[in-house]
């Protein structure tokens, strides 16, 4: 195993290799700084879109005020709540309050489609059975649930809904094409080797399948990201990066409004690189066929 | 590896065997007793059943009526006795070469991962290539992808091998070299084998015995022993006279099979 992991690893690159994707976020922030220059000199009379520089102050603001919700999760009894640099203050709370949103709405929704998108791809009967119900759900914008959910239940509850629906759908329908799409040769083969129909499952399909698992979990995640924001900005329950988005506009604080823009991308672009990226990796040289 | 110097010891028998698709009868009546240790080719134009034939010795297809008995028991594809070589290698690109190898032992769970690994490299080497086990499959050739998977399937030390135009898709000189090398591991394990192929050369330079199928449902057109003496080798074998005249015989024959085919 150890000597295959070298194969598949990438060639190690020079240090310092060139690319042209250094100037996509310098030039962007550039646009930005010269865009607001721009409007504050002949558009508007009262600027709506910060300077970089005013978000990164925001920033600095934020992490240096603590909450009583978040950070004193941290700290044990009725003492003086301690400070820590890395909990980030308040901007802290709203990510950790979304992160646990994503996660616990998103892994539910994996687990759920897994199993189901398993079934699907190997039973025709349920596979006609619920592709009319994926259509239904994936017509129909999983925010719409929201104000329904909330009455229904507690908001917390009712986000992780949301982003259970906006998400589970779609991975059912990768997942079943997935193993739809698996070659019958393969599955001969290892019957041929004496593979019992519990090793086909998890020496034949699973790792067959495994690129179609993660494309449903990177469409999955896209789909349970946007829901979060939106369901945080409906039925905000005072903390969350959506929250922070759609509350900032009432407080005027147009700052804070696009610090949480910018790490909404951030947050899912660290997943995408942490997560995704990394499985993808184990596969990717032998999918090439 | 001491359980290859016995194999072989029963016959294969097919006995009156019944098979259609639907409407359209493939085999009727059809009676083949393959002998221990024997090396049969069955050869026919397209789509005159040969697949067919060994989807049910293998099992994966099951018979109308008439059955398929090795040791008096019908095959099954999980069956141990027997192993199969696909046309196309079917490697399992997530898998390195020698783990691929190590497929049907893995399955069996018989042995240590050690024992496992130098079984698996033994057979490897057998095929020539030793060095390339922690090769992806992608990256080996067509002819190396088709020896892994015949090492794949000698792992389990099978009775009994099915081929299944295992280098069709080769180039012609690949497939020489194949053939060369396939009699070689033959001579040495000594496992009965059925081979199909619509190659002429191959059929005659391999087998002591050669069935030419009929367009179906009448099954066997010819049945006949080859007299061209073992051990065989390359150029020498390929050019002898009784080679020759087996090929042209075997030519005109195949013509026939395909002429009926028009007619009918």
């Amino acid at each position: 195993m150890s000597s295959v992991q070298d194969e598949r690893l990438p060639v190690k690159q020079k240090n310092f290799q060139f690319s042209w994707s250094w100037f996509s976020i310098p030039s962007l922030l550039l646009f930005w700084i010269l865009a607001v220059y721009f409007m504050d000199a002949f558009v508007f009379e009262n600027r709506v879109i910060p300077q970089v520089w005013e978000v990164v102050a925001e920033f600095w603001e934020m992490v240096k005020t603590p909450t009583d919700a978040h950070d004193t999760y941290y700290t044990a009894g009725g003492e003086e709540p301690k400070k820590y640099w890395w909990t980030l203050g308040s901007l802290g709370a709203h990510i950790w309050q979304s992160f646990k949103e994503v996660v616990i709405g998103f892994v539910g929704a994996f687990i759920v489609a897994l199993f189901l998108g398993f079934m699907a791809g190997f039973s025709k009967g349920f596979r006609e059975y619920i592709t009319p119900l994926n259509g239904v759900f994936m017509s129909i914008p999983a925010i719409a649930w929201a104000p329904l959910l909330i009455l229904m239940f507690e908001k917390f509850t009712a986000i992780v809904l949301v982003v259970y629906i906006a998400a589970v759908s779609p991975m059912i329908i990768a997942i079943m094409e997935g193993v739809l799409t698996i070659k019958g040769q393969e599955v001969r083969a290892a019957r041929a080797l004496g593979a019992k129909p519990k090793q086909l499952f998890f020496y034949v399909y699973l790792p067959a399948s495994l690129p179609f698992i993660t494309a449903g979990l990177r469409i999955g995640f896209s789909q349970a990201w946007r829901a979060l924001v939106a369901a945080e900005m409906v039925g905000g329950i005072g903390v969350g990066l959506g929250h922070l988005v759609a509350m900032s506009d009432e407080l005027g604080s147009n700052a804070a409004m696009m610090l949480g823009i910018v790490f909404i991308g951030l947050l899912s672009y660290i997943f995408e690189r942490l997560v995704f990226r990394r499985i993808e990796k184990r596969y990717e040289v032998w999918r090439l066929h | 590896m001491d359980s290859v110097q016995h194999v072989g010891g029963d016959p294969l028998v097919i006995d009156n065997l019944y098979f259609s698709y639907g409407q359209l009868t493939i085999f009727e009546n059809l009676n083949i007793t393959v002998q221990p240790g024997e090396f049969l080719s069955i050869i026919g134009p397209s789509g005159c059943g040969k697949t067919t034939l060994l989807n049910l010795l293998s099992g994966f297809l099951e018979p109308d009526s008439g059955s398929v008995l090795l040791r008096g028991t019908p095959l099954k594809p999980e069956d141990p006795h027997f192993g199969y070589v696909f046309q196309h290698a079917t490697l399992f690109p997530w898998l390195s070469t020698i783990e691929n190898v190590e497929f049907g032992l893995k399955m069996a769970g018989e042995l240590s991962p050690s024992e496992m690994r130098e079984k698996a490299m033994h057979y490897l080497a057998m095929v020539g290539l030793k060095g390339f086990e922690d090769y992806l499959p992608l990256k080996l050739s067509g002819g190396m992808q088709q020896r892994v998977s015949l090492a794949r399937a000698l792992t389990l030390e099978p009775r009994l091998l099915l081929m299944d135009e295992p280098f069709g898709a080769l180039d012609a000189i690949t497939r020489d070299d194949m053939n060369d090398e396939l009699l070689v591991l033959w001579e040495e394990l000594g496992q009965t084998v059925v081979f199909i192929t619509h190659d002429i050369d191959e059929a005659i330079y391999l087998s002591d015995r050669i069935i030419v199928l009929n367009r179906p449902p009448h099954g066997i057109y010819k049945d006949f022993k080859s007299e061209i003496p073992r051990p065989r080798s390359g150029q020498e074998t390929r050019t002898c006279d009784l080679f020759w005249e087996y090929k042209k015989d075997l030519r005109n024959d195949i013509e026939e099979v395909a002429k009926s085919a028009v007619v009918a």
